[in-house]
């Protein structure tokens, strides 16, 4: 830091880029503590369907090559219509939902509806922006408001797609091929979860960095359901001989 | 940047193997040359694939020529099955990578082993190696696989075996965007090797007009 | 485009436990780099003789050169001294074959178990280079550190003389527990149960494979 001061004496009234050698040194000196952050490299999908939403996302999460938690949760609650799955770095994931999922609530008081899926997404997408990918959040937002359902993914530089069916994190490419070839609009329900299950198993038995369980959500006008641990595909393909 | 080429995806079914690879060369991301084949057959039994570099594939295909040569020289009616040739490519390769000079190939080599059985076999330019019931390389390695082992089983026919292919050449159509849509496919089996003028693949981009309920 | 690096990490576990008239060694098959799984099956184990199995991870390409060389020395011995080679003389052989690579060293991280002259089960674990020393268990690869933590703690202390079918169990069971927190680990176990006097028996258990 003593070059980065001298030069900001030495050249005091110049425009000058000496931030990103700020950022060159906070990056190089993080790199150490980074790798001890606790990451959900992951498997996250979501998908509409015919009466709405349904997201879904494997449960473990890993520091490194370490499974730090077996069965952690990575679908996080928005407000009853709204939920987010997340991967990238858990602390991230979890403080920012947690923190749209409060302003939405104070939101929802206020006007005394449902809060909508884009205010959501405008919130996350906006934050996201303004920590310039120092945030590692890559999220998929889907729920269903007075509008109808709507599913975004949102990046972590604060980027935002908006299409049927979306995946996310380490094992979206394994994801994205099964909802590839099997996708089809209007779905039904049961279909959907057994579509989107079939993802997230995808991701569970080929991505390293994802694994043990799926847990699904399906969010529709009539109400939403939370199914945690409706598939333990990495323990049932461990059994005793 | 050099020539390259794409994903391959490999499968055993019952009686033999099936290979496919699109038949474009790319130049970093420019689709350069279209109409080449990927897929080569080596000698009357074998088939050899291949991703990565063209240059260091050709290369690598002249210096086994020149095994060959040397084998056919011996005139004893040996001829190389495909296990065989899958063991002189790996250390071919090993040996380039421990000089510091890797050759920058994917290898899928199929065929016959000396038992008369089917082969399949994954090489790296590192001269990682194995033999295995289905491969894929390049991007398919991610796409295709999580498929494949899903719904590979050891009792598949060829038509079937055909049908898993197309769905996953399909699929690669539409995520990797270096994956051309003119497909070759190529068996191997007792009656020798087979090659397949390129076919089209057809996918569906009606997702691209989605747009939102408002 | 960066210097090439010459080496990639295919990730796994091994680990061998001796007892007073036995050895077992055992390792995961499953061949990954980085977050993706190559294969689900290619062993990590390699049979030289009817007591002797050396279990290596690290980089599959270097160990299949590794495990060549090592063939040729013990054809060679085979032909030179008309009979097997001795545990000890193997012991010796690969860390001279892995030294003699000491500035372009084969990435691999070996164990070798094996029965003694005297009858005794005994477990040599290498570095990548050559250091070696005789052990009574020992564990390496990707997994190394949870293994060995799970048999320091069953074995370090253990009062009573260890059964054979004790040592199979904790050789099992440690590999699973590995599987269960280190993600290159899985897919399924392999194990060679090596007696005095007798050829080594195989078997094999499912693991994890996610």
């Amino acid at each position: 830091m003593y070059t980065l001061e001298k030069k900001l004496l030495e050249e005091p009234k110049k425009t000058s880029f000496t931030y990103s050698e700020r950022n060159a040194h906070l990056l190089a000196s993080s790199k150490d503590l980074k790798k001890t952050f606790l990451k959900t490299g992951t498997t996250i999908v979501g998908m509409i369907f015919k009466d709405g939403v349904v997201l879904a996302a494997d449960t473990r999460s890993t520091v490194d090559k370490i499974v730090a938690d077996k069965n952690c949760e990575k679908l996080h609650f928005i407000s009853e219509n709204i939920y987010c799955a997340g991967a990238g770095v858990a602390a991230d994931t979890e403080h920012i939902t947690e923190m749209v999922s409060s302003r939405l609530s104070l939101h929802s008081l206020r006007s005394g509806e449902h809060p909508r899926v884009v205010s959501a997404m405008t919130m996350l997408k906006d934050h996201l922006f303004k920590h310039m990918g120092y945030l590692t959040a890559a999220l998929i937002l889907g729920g269903v408001d007075a509008t109808g359902p709507h599913l975004y993914s949102v990046w972590p530089h604060g980027s935002v797609d908006c299409l049927p069916y979306l995946t996310m994190g380490s094992g979206s490419v394994a994801a994205m091929s099964f909802l590839e070839a099997r996708y089809e609009d209007g779905l039904e329900e049961e279909a959907a979860i057994g579509l989107i299950g079939d993802a997230i198993e995808a991701g569970i038995l080929n991505d390293l960095g994802s694994g043990s369980n799926v847990d699904i959500v399906v969010i529709k006008k009539d109400g939403t359901r939370m199914m945690r641990n409706v598939r333990k595909t990495g323990t049932i393909s461990g059994d005793d001989e | 940047m050099t020539l390259s080429g794409g994903s391959i995806i490999a499968i055993k079914y019952k009686g033999g193997v099936m290979m496919t690879a699109d038949t474009l060369l790319s130049f970093g991301r420019m689709a350069r040359y279209r109409g080449f084949s990927r897929i080569r057959s080596f000698g009357d039994n074998t088939l050899i694939s291949f991703t990565g570099d063209h240059a260091d594939f050709t290369t690598l295909m002249e210096e086994m020529e020149k095994e060959i040569e040397h084998d056919v020289q011996q005139d004893d009616g040996v001829v190389l099955n495909a296990s065989e040739i899958h063991t002189l490519l790996t250390r071919i390769l090993y040996h380039h990578r421990s000089d510091m000079k890797p050759k920058w190939t994917y290898l899928i080599v199929a065929g016959s082993d000396k038992d008369g059985k089917s082969f399949l076999g994954y090489i790296d330019l590192y001269g990682t190696h194995f033999e295995c019931d289905y491969t894929a390389t390049g991007y398919a390695e991610d796409l295709a696989l999580p498929m494949i082992r899903r719904e590979w089983n050891p009792e598949i026919t060829e038509d079937q075996a055909a049908a898993l292919l197309q769905k996953c050449v399909k699929v690669c159509v539409a995520r990797d965007c270096k994956q051309s849509s003119d497909i070759q496919f190529a068996k191997v089996s007792e009656t020798g090797t087979s090659l397949s003028r390129p076919v089209k693949i057809d996918c569906d981009w009606s997702v691209a007009s989605y747009k939102e309920i408002e | 485009m960066g210097e090439f690096s010459p080496y990639v990490d295919n990730g796994g576990t091994t680990l061998a436990i001796a007892g007073p008239d036995f050895v077992v060694i055992a390792g995961d098959t499953r061949l990954s780099t980085g977050y993706s799984i190559l294969s689900r099956d290619v062993s990590k184990l390699f049979k030289y003789s009817d007591s002797i199995v050396m279990a290596s991870s690290g980089m599959q390409a270097d160990i299949a050169e590794l495990r060549k060389q090592l063939l040729f020395t013990i054809e060679e011995y085979r032909v030179d001294n008309e009979r097997d080679i001795e545990l000890d003389a193997f012991y010796r052989l690969l860390a001279t074959v892995l030294y003699g690579k000491r500035f372009f060293p084969y990435y691999s991280f070996n164990i070798l178990a094996g029965i003694s002259k005297e009858g005794k089960g005994v477990v040599y674990s290498y570095d990548a280079i050559g250091s070696a020393d005789a052990r009574t268990y020992g564990a390496a690869g990707s997994g190394q550190e949870l293994v060995i933590s799970i048999l320091d703690a069953a074995l370090k202390r253990k009062p009573d003389p260890l059964s054979i079918d004790e040592a199979i169990e904790l050789g099992k069971s440690a590999l699973k527990q590995a599987t269960e927190r280190e993600i290159h680990t899985g897919d399924s176990g392999e194990m060679y149960i090596i007696r005095a006097g007798r050829p080594a028996e195989y078997i094999t258990f499912k693991l994890r494979k996610d």
